[in-house]
C-alpha cells in the first residue's frame, strides 16, 4: 500500500513536471514570436513608407 | 522603449542621409533582435544580460562598426551606426528596466507600468526623429505629408503597443 501511494505520487510529480514543461516552451515560443513579429514590423513599416516617400518625390520633380 | 528606437533611427539618417535607412533600422533594434533570437534558442538571458547590457551593446556596436566599415569603407557612418546600436540602451534606460554589467545594477525608469508616459516618451523621440527625418526627403510642393505619414504611422503603432500592454499585462516574457 505504501508502495502503490509513492507511485501516484510520483506520477503526480511527473505529470506536474510535465505540465510546466509544456507550458514554459509555449510561452518561450509566444513571447518570442510576439517580439519578432513586432519588430519586423517596426523594421517594414518606415522602410515602405520611406520607399514610397521618396518614389513620389521622384515622380513629383 | 519600443517604436521610439526608429526615432534615432531616423535621426541618424538627417546625420549621414548615405546611411540606408534598413541599416539604421537593423542598428537601432539590434539588442531585441539578440533577445528574440536568444528566447528562439531557449538560451537563459537573465533580465537581458546578453542582450542589453552594457558589455553586450558595447560589443554588439563594434560588431556593427566592423561589418559597416567593411561592406563600405565608410567610417563615419560605421561609428554612426554603432552609435546608433549604443542609442537603443540608452532610450531603453528611460522608459524599460535593463541591467547594467554583470552583479551590477539595474537601471530604468520603468515607464512601461505607465502607458500613458511611455507613449509620451516615446512620442517625443518619434516626432523629433520624424522631423529630422523630414530634411532628408528630396524637396517637393508638400514635403510636409511625407514626414506625416511616417509620424502616423509610428504613433499608431506605439499607440497600439501601449495599449496591448493595458489588455495584456500578464503575458509572460522569456
Amino acid at each position: 500500500m505504501p508502495s502503490a501511494s509513492a507511485l501516484v505520487a510520483v506520477g503526480l510529480i511527473v505529470s506536474q513536471t510535465d505540465t510546466d514543461s509544456t507550458e514554459f516552451s509555449a510561452n518561450h515560443l509566444f513571447y518570442a514570436l510576439r517580439l519578432i513579429g513586432a519588430l519586423l514590423v517596426a523594421t517594414v513599416v518606415p522602410l515602405l513608407i520611406d520607399r514610397r516617400a521618396r518614389r513620389s518625390s521622384r515622380v513629383s520633380q | 522603449m519600443y517604436i521610439g528606437h526608429v526615432g534615432a533611427a531616423l535621426a541618424a539618417k538627417r546625420v549621414r542621409a548615405s546611411i540606408g535607412l534598413f541599416a539604421l533600422l537593423v542598428a537601432t533594434y539590434v539588442p531585441d533582435w539578440v533577445d528574440g533570437g536568444l528566447c528562439l534558442a531557449r538560451v537563459h538571458n537573465p533580465e537581458g544580460m546578453l542582450s542589453h547590457s552594457i558589455p553586450a551593446v558595447v560589443l554588439f556596436a563594434l560588431a556593427g562598426f566592423a561589418v559597416y566599415a567593411l561592406s563600405t569603407r565608410d567610417f563615419t557612418a560605421a561609428l554612426i551606426v554603432a552609435g546608433v546600436i549604443v542609442s537603443h540602451m540608452l532610450l531603453d534606460w528611460i522608459t524599460g528596466y535593463k541591467p547594467t554589467w554583470p552583479g551590477g545594477p539595474m537601471i530604468g525608469l520603468q515607464l512601461y507600468g505607465h502607458p500613458v508616459a511611455d507613449f509620451v516618451v516615446e512620442g517625443l523621440v518619434i516626432v523629433v526623429g520624424a522631423v529630422l527625418y523630414g530634411r532628408t526627403l528630396p524637396p517637393r510642393k508638400r514635403p510636409w505629408i511625407d514626414v506625416s505619414i511616417m509620424l502616423g504611422a509610428l504613433l499608431a503603432l506605439q499607440l497600439g503597443i501601449d495599449i496591448a500592454h493595458i489588455m495584456m499585462k500578464s503575458l509572460p516574457k522569456c
